[in-house]
């Protein structure tokens, strides 16, 4: 079980998340909503090891993740935000290295990376340069660079992005999939249709507070409301949407 | 039909995006890594400004101050030219300086394609950012040393107030068209090779023939230099000169400060200089500059609106699996060091910016071998004997190398995209600096001493130049050690602050220390070659060095300190800690 406990981080003095606690069981697939810099990227981070919380602890199995960092990091698997990836190096040479990094031997990375290409369908374009990738080509190398050591607790910030229709399916149904391997998996997403579908449990986080916590089912029943999305909007939008397209129309309207 | 108001209209709008794109572009074209704020950058450009101001001051003061005394009646052209010839030299390596910015790149025309703005507009805002930028150190160049020309040479010709002012304007004029012509010299090669080669092969050319430029242009400052304190009678002797008169001309006829020079004088109407004529090269120059440039930046343009793909296929993929297996099992045993090993290679392989940072530093090495062949070596004679002067060239090379290597090392390649290394981080900290040793001495030094080994067997015997080539490794691997011996990075994987180095601080130690390294490792060498026998414990002497540095990081460095993803900044104010001192710290 991966566990945070209270857990706050400041940047400087501002706060990006404020007191959040949560666990995450093994065989679940939890979705993490919220609006931008809502701290889900934040909390994300600090679950992968890559920030340091201002308070609190987060706790895999019990213990304290900070104790043994290269022991947790190495059963973590992370999809950053946005494409960050060494764009210079290509698909083939950035899974050799992330693989070599993480200790695995060149004869199973050769395996598994050409298997990897093969399935997400990039096997022609391996040997060329990132820089000349879309998106969602990118998305896909960082995605199998994720899973390629084979982690039991994975951190997806918006996996989705840039991805076309059917590697967007495959990726869901992969999901499903390792989650009934007993994998720990948060989802960080805006795409609320998605999260509704996959996950077991919503977490929403607003202003760096998490303001639910439970199944879509028990919060649809709890707040009377028949999607997700609408308790989305009732509970983090605070602003009527109508009135502010219609506000922002008037903006480029604007002539002096 | 368009009315007058909407033509004016359209006019005074691209007129406004010229004004704006004009200062994007000059100001992108102080951006370097020795700046990193805009204030810093005005200050440091300010600074240069000011060196060459009062260099070129000076130069004049010194060449042109006996014109105070006796009337110039023409045969001032020599000092003309030679004053010329400094600024001519520092536009052109002012010119391969900007290489990169010279035209619009490719972040450049993704950012402005989809705005509406005219080729044109790009364009014609590029070439006045070019000319302010050149304008500005033609004024540098020119501010203190015009006054010199200006007030004491026209008054031996004509006391007229007329021709002192027409003196002054043709002055001016001449002197910022040489300026121009230096400068865009460069710029049209850069065109040509980009017009000729295609964007593909120029862009794997690129660092090479801009380091080729380098080692050229500066090499021909040191030799300047060396005429400046020397007297060129140092160089080539007075009555060898006199002798071959006659072929002087055929120099001239390709010495761009001369024919500025000869277009200064007849612009004054009585040149006086031999060989006259040469003006004519001059304009012509400007001419066929102007029209190479405007098709060259024009092609560019078309060029970069075509998509074009990065990577290739490879071939024999089966053979270079093997190869690396083979190579990898052999001298890369560890993951963590095989990974960082080709991180290094591979980055240096398709980073252009980190190619030509290394190469910047490569092509200053180089610059010294012709000039310390030239200057120290032909003269004498002794090009195939075993000097001071041929020892050393490898160790130029190679301190070159490495400093080059530490700096682009430094600097970071996708900087967002380290967070693979922080998660993928492991204890075994010395596995990653093990990976970037190696990468060092087998991408870098082996290839580098292989080829001094191949060119000093021809000039002396084989085994001689094996124990030179063996004799600069060594060296080279004890100084890679002390240059890297606390660098806690992966490289190019940390943040960067340029400016850290402090290098207009320390320049003259640092210049210092490379003398005396240069010499005694030299000196060490002659003995060691007196006595070849004396190798062999040399060497072991020196990997037992190495061997007790990489013993202090192991066991104190690596276990008191982690992986560095963030430079840290200097402290704004450096306290004397006077409660704590530093060995009172512990029981503090």
């Amino acid at each position: 079980m991966l566990e945070l406990k209270a857990i706050t981080k400041r940047y400087s003095a501002i706060p990006a998340v404020r007191g959040v606690s949560f666990a995450l069981k093994p065989g679940e697939i939890t979705g993490y909503l919220g609006p931008n810099g809502a701290g889900k990227s934040t909390t994300i981070k600090m679950m992968a090891g890559l920030l340091d919380p201002t308070e609190g602890e987060i706790l895999y199995q019990g213990h304290p993740i900070r104790k043994n960092m290269f022991a947790y990091k190495a059963i973590v698997g992370y999809v950053p935000e946005q494409s960050e990836a060494y764009r210079h190096l290509s698909a083939w040479d950035y899974l050799f290295m992330v693989g070599r990094l993480r200790g695995l031997s060149d004869v199973l990375l050769r395996a598994k990376v050409t298997e990897l290409m093969h399935f997400f369908g990039l096997s022609s374009e391996m040997d060329m340069a990132m820089a000349s990738y879309s998106k969602g080509m990118v998305q896909k190398v960082l995605i199998s660079s994720a899973l390629l050591h084979d982690p039991d607790v994975i951190l997806l910030d918006e996996p989705l992005s840039g991805l076309d229709v059917t590697t967007a399916l495959i990726v869901k149904d992969l999901l499903v999939l390792l989650a009934r391997e007993k994998k720990i998996i948060i989802y960080s997403s805006h795409i609320l249709e998605v999260v509704e579908k996959i996950c077991s449990r919503v977490i929403i986080i607003d202003k760096g507070i998490i303001s639910a916590d439970d199944s879509v089912e028990n919060l649809s029943h709890l707040m009377n409301l028949p999607s997700l999305e609408e308790i989305f909007s009732r509970l983090v939008v605070s602003e009527d949407p109508g009135l502010t397209a219609r506000g922002i129309v008037e903006t480029i309207r604007r002539e002096s | 039909m368009r009315s007058a108001r909407d033509v004016l209209s359209a006019a005074s709008f691209e007129v406004r995006q010229f004004r704006i794109l004009t200062r994007h572009f000059f100001l992108r074209l102080f951006k370097n890594d020795l700046v990193d704020f805009e204030d810093q950058m005005k200050e440091r450009v300010i600074g240069v400004l000011a060196i060459l101001a009062v260099f070129s001051g000076l130069l004049a003061y010194v060449y042109l101050g006996q014109y105070g005394y006796m009337p110039d009646k023409g045969q001032s052209w020599i000092e003309k030219m030679f004053i010329m010839t400094f600024f001519m030299l520092i536009m052109g390596l002012l010119a391969i300086l900007e290489w990169d910015n010279i035209h619009p790149d490719a972040r450049d025309y993704s950012n402005l394609n989809p705005l509406p703005l005219r080729a044109r507009t790009i364009l014609a805002a590029k070439f006045t950012s070019l000319l302010l930028f050149v304008g500005l150190f033609a004024l540098s160049l020119n501010l203190l040393s015009s006054p010199f020309f200006i007030f004491l040479l026209p008054w031996g010709r004509s006391p007229s107030l007329f021709f002192f002012l027409g003196h002054a304007a043709v002055h001016i004029l001449i002197m910022f068209l040489a300026c121009f012509f230096s400068f865009f010299l460069y710029v049209v090669l850069l065109g040509l090779f980009q017009s000729l080669l295609g964007s593909k092969i120029f862009g794997k050319a690129s660092t090479y023939l801009r380091s080729l430029f380098l080692v050229l242009q500066l090499f021909l400052i040191l030799t300047y230099l060396r005429i400046l304190v020397y007297g060129l009678s140092n160089l080539i002797p007075a009555d060898r000169i006199a002798n071959n008169f006659s072929k002087l001309g055929r120099f001239f006829d390709f010495y761009p400060p001369f024919w500025f020079t000869d277009l200064y004088e007849s612009a004054l109407g009585s040149p006086r200089l031999p060989f006259h004529g040469r003006y004519r090269f001059a304009l012509i120059g400007l001419a066929v500059m102007g029209v190479v440039f405007i098709f060259s930046m024009g092609l560019s343009y078309a060029r970069s609106m075509k998509r074009t793909r990065i990577g290739y296929k490879p071939r024999l993929r089966k053979f270079r699996w093997f190869m690396a297996a083979a190579f990898n099992g052999l001298f890369l045993r560890n993951r963590i060091q095989r990974a960082v090993f080709h991180f290094y290679r591979k980055t240096f392989r398709s980073s252009v910016f980190h190619r030509m940072r290394l190469a910047t530093f490569l092509a200053c090495g180089l610059a010294f071998v012709p000039f310390l062949i030239t200057m120290k070596v032909v003269r004498k004679g002794h090009l195939f004997d075993i000097n001071l002067t041929m020892l050393s060239i490898p160790l130029i090379l190679s301190f070159a190398l490495l400093l080059g290597l530490r700096s682009a090392a430094s600097v970071p390649v996708s900087l967002e995209a380290n967070w693979v290394f922080r998660l993928t981080e492991r204890p075994q900290v010395r596995h990653y600096f093990a990976g970037h040793r190696k990468a060092m001495v087998m991408t870098n030094l082996i290839p580098l001493f292989v080829l001094v080994f191949a060119v000093y067997s021809v000039l002396w015997d084989p085994p001689t130049a094996f124990n030179h080539a063996l004799y600069g490794l060594a060296i080279s691997i004890l100084t890679m050690e002390m240059l890297f011996i606390r660098f806690l990075k992966i490289p190019f994987s940390c943040s960067y602050l340029p400016g850290k180095e402090k290098m207009q601080v320390f320049w003259l130690p640092y210049l210092l220390g490379f003398i005396a390294y240069l010499n005694i490792t030299s000196r060490i060498e002659l003995e060691l070659l007196r006595s070849p026998s004396q190798f062999v414990p040399f060497v072991i002497s020196v990997f037992l060095m190495v061997a007790a540095i990489r013993a202090y990081q192991v066991f104190f460095l690596y276990k008191r300190n982690r992986i560095r993803y963030e430079e840290e900044p200097e402290p704004i104010m450096v306290g004397l800690d006077y409660k704590y001192p530093p060995h009172k710290r512990n029981q503090a």
